[in-house]
């Protein structure tokens, strides 16, 4: 890739992630209307959007992201208020944005007209009056490159306006909004100097502000915010740290130092004071040397700084690196080899019972571990992307259906394997998409019911052992199993008989061509939903379980394995073949007494401790013609709920093993998910439990 | 004694509001503010409320408060100041 199209590149990606992050900002905008912070957000998204646009030659979009970006700016000025209309542009431009992104990318045409749509409504925005007469601000515009300070620097500000700054015609509120667009401020106010009403004149300003900024900005840059008052009030900005070696371990700064260096406390009764043992505020507070509002300020800087230091450390350990996907793919091919070589060598080493030898490859072994769990967790990533990505789902589709629904996330911070997450967003999209369609009611409805108008769905995701456990959850009408019992009668997926426990008539919605929509409508009950949903989970080495109560709500939970490339497994031998069952599906393993086997109905059984367990002989099911051992074993393990026992000849053992699948000439083999290869060089087959069991 | 604050609550008010606050203390041992329809207020006028609050928790439950508005709660917050939450 020559050096324009790197860049190319790095724009879109870039342009991509601001548009992730312009689409969550929207929706928090949109749930706190008053949120400067948000409003700040998209508008330096866009303008970011805007200003790389123009200087990659996306002249398009820098076009069209002009015009957002002045109108977020009339948002931020307090010109346009935040409304519904509002945010719908927004979200319209941000795909607009998107899709002209894919156009460039794929080199086809762009839709100009649409564009013209989007910009017209937006002027419409815009109010007519004249221009407000507020005193002219400073033009802080980011195209001119800021002279002076590149690092962060923390200033603290008192700010004590004189009596007759009000008459002068100022309002404080403007410049503490100016200061807090240079950085992360924290403004307190200091009322002790306000008197009670009887003795105050209310056009005087008693108040007086304690900041603490941290900024880019210059130290001049803050004191231009002040100048049309620095006649009407006394100003003192002080830099607090420099930050001048990295890595050295800056000290929060102790509350009395704060205190003696604002000179609102002496030295002396500083000292008198530390000789006791309570807290310092505290007992300056007690001991009325200082008020507690000073303190409560001094705390706050305490806690700014501590916030800022938190945070640089962060932005450290938090600095990441671009890699593309393949070589990410091809380190891991490689760690597996290794880890495959290594067992080998392990194994040729015990033989051999060299005591050198065995030293130097316990030490690999160790090294080689440690490889394999670091490579694996770089293709982790949160789950929480994959979450935040619904909520507009979640608004759109519930908004086109006339429901008010909510979504909620927990355990946004989980990490699961990237490819995992990829195949779970399309099963997790349908199991939303169903919530929303059948599970969550109408408003009035659920007013009747006696539950608030808006219904929730919960997304949450935790680690139990080896596994992740993900956890759809509704607070909709639940699942009527008579209902589903009827349709599936209907569609003569069960005889008329059948005796079915709550547990089994839900894991019929998962038969194919199954569904109870009554009617088809545009989002979900087409019938392909659940069985591929129930398919693409099992292709991950995940189980899904539903439980519902009617009238109260439905949970669907997918549990799945944390690493696609690597299997615990319980290894096996029938004759001279070995065998890798997954040992998360194992429960036990027994001799098999040929007394205690059965027949029912011609399927064998076997008693465990007074339960009846069914068992597939796998020297049958494997045509597997050597000589049968006297004494046999059967491994007892739990699929989709049942327990279903495998016989084999011997059990060998747990085995963590690198997954190779076995190439395209066996992809149909449906009792296999792979193999791997042992210390010795043998092929051992990884068998799918869920497939053996049909 | 009922007193309804009006949509303004600017330095262009404050004076005349305090007056008002001032003639029915006298009048009056018990005073209700309404503060629900402000939908303009600046610094003087939070001012004005910090003094009122102030006076209230010295004379003790003399003065009562309904409802910040949203305008209101908006400039505080800009200004950093906390209102606890509604009395």
């Amino acid at each position: 890739m020559n050096d324009a199209s790197q860049h190319i590149e790095v724009y879109r990606q870039e342009a991509e992630e601001l548009l992730v992050e312009i689409e969550a900002t929207v929706l928090e905008l949109e749930e706190n209307p008053d949120d400067i912070e948000s409003i700040n957000k998209l508008f330096r998204a866009m303008h970011t959007i805007k200003g790389s646009g123009a200087m990659f030659g996306f002249d398009d979009i820098a076009g069209f992201t002009h015009h957002v970006e002045t109108t977020l700016d009339m948002v931020r000025n307090g010109k346009i208020p935040v409304s519904k209309p509002l945010i719908n542009l927004i979200l319209a431009s941000r795909d607009r944005i998107n899709e002209m992104l894919d156009a460039a990318s794929k080199g086809s045409a762009v839709n100009h007209e649409e564009n013209e749509n989007i910009i017209a409504s937006l002027n419409a925005l815009q109010p007519g009056k004249a221009p407000d007469l507020i005193q002219p601000k400073k033009e802080t515009s980011s195209e001119i490159p800021v002279q002076g300070a590149e690092e962060e620097s923390t200033y603290r500000i008192r700010f004590s306006p004189h009596p007759d700054l009000f008459s002068s015609g100022t309002e404080p509120s403007m410049i503490l909004e100016e200061l807090r667009n240079l950085g992360e401020a924290t403004i307190i106010a200091q009322q002790r100097n306000i008197p009670d009403l009887d003795d105050l004149h209310p056009e005087s300003c008693y108040l007086y502000w304690d900041i603490i900024l941290t900024t880019r900005k210059t130290i001049n840059e803050i004191k231009d915010v002040f100048i049309f008052v620095e006649d009407n009030c006394d100003l003192s900005i002080n830099i607090l740290n420099d930050e001048k070696m990295p890595g050295e371990e800056k000290e929060p700064k102790k509350i009395g130092e704060i205190l003696l260096e604002r000179k609102d406390l002496k030295p002396e009764d500083l000292q008198g004071i530390l000789s006791n043992q309570k807290r310092i505020g505290e007992l300056l507070v007690d001991a009325k040397i200082v008020d507690p509002n000073l303190v409560e300020s001094a705390l706050a800087e305490q806690k700014h700084l501590k916030q800022v230091t938190e945070k640089q450390k962060q932005k450290q350990a938090a600095s990441s690196i671009r890699v593309p996907a393949d070589k990410l793919d091809t380190l891991v091919d490689l760690v597996g080899e290794m880890v495959t070589a290594q067992a080998r060598l392990n194994q040729k080493a015990s033989e051999l019972n060299n005591s050198d030898l065995t030293l130097i490859t316990e030490e690999i072994e160790r090294l080689v571990a440690g490889l394999r769990d670091n490579t694996m967790s770089l293709r982790m990533l949160q789950i929480g992307v994959t979450f935040s990505s619904f909520k507009r789902l979640v608004r759109d589709l519930s908004a086109e259906l006339g429901k008010e629904i909510i979504l909620t996330t927990d355990g946004g911070e989980t990490e699961l394997d990237k490819t995992v997450i990829e195949r779970l967003n399309d099963p997790l999209v349908h199991i939303i998409r169903n919530s929303i369609d059948h599970g969550i009611e109408n408003p009035e409805v659920r007013k009747q019911a006696g539950k608030p108008a808006q219904g929730t769905i919960n997304l949450s995701a935790r680690h139990t052992g080896a596994h992740v456990a993900i956890q759809i959850s509704d607070d909709g009408a639940g699942l009527d199993t008579q209902v589903i019992r009827a349709k599936a009668l209907e569609k003569g997926l069960i005889p008329l008989d059948e005796n079915l426990t709550e547990k089994e008539i839900f894991q019929l919605i998962f038969a194919p061509g199954f569904s109870t929509a009554k009617s088809v409508t545009d989002v979900s009950g087409r019938g392909v939903g659940m069985d591929v949903v129930k398919r693409n989970v099992e292709s991950l080495r995940g189980t899904i379980e539903i439980e519902s109560q009617k009238g109260k709500g439905t949970a669907i939970i997918l549990k799945l394995p944390l690493t696609l490339a690597i299997i615990d497994g319980l290894m096996v031998n029938i004759g001279n073949d070995y065998f890798i069952l997954p040992l998360s599906s194992v429960e036990e393993c027994v001799e098999l007494d040929k007394k205690k086997a059965d027949k029912i109905k011609g399927r064998n059984i076997l008693n465990v401790r007074g339960e009846v367990v069914p068992y597939v002989r796998l020297r049958d099911q494997f045509e597997i013609k050597s000589e049968k051992p006297e004494l046999e074993h059967i491994v007892i393990t739990e699929v989709n709920g049942e327990r279903i026992g495998f016989v084999v000849d011997n059990v060998i053992g747990g085995h963590q093993t690198v997954i190779k699948s076995l190439g395209p000439a066996f992809k149909d083999i449906q009792d296999v998910s792979g193999a791997t290869i042992l210390g010795d060089g043998t092929v051992a087959l990884i068998l799918d439990v869920n497939k053996l069991v049909r | 004694m009922n007193l309804t604050v009006e949509k303004k609550l600017t330095i262009y008010e404050v004076t005349e509001i305090h007056e008002k606050i001032l003639t029915c203390l006298n009048k009056d041992t018990h005073l209700q503010m309404d503060l629900s329809h402000v939908t303009e207020c600046d610094t003087a006028g939070i001012q004005l409320l910090c003094s009122i609050l102030r006076t209230a928790r010295k004379k003790g439950e003399t003065i009562t408060i309904h409802s910040f508005s949203r305008a209101i709660q908006n400039t505080a917050r800009i200004i950093g100041i906390e209102f606890a939450a509604e009395k």
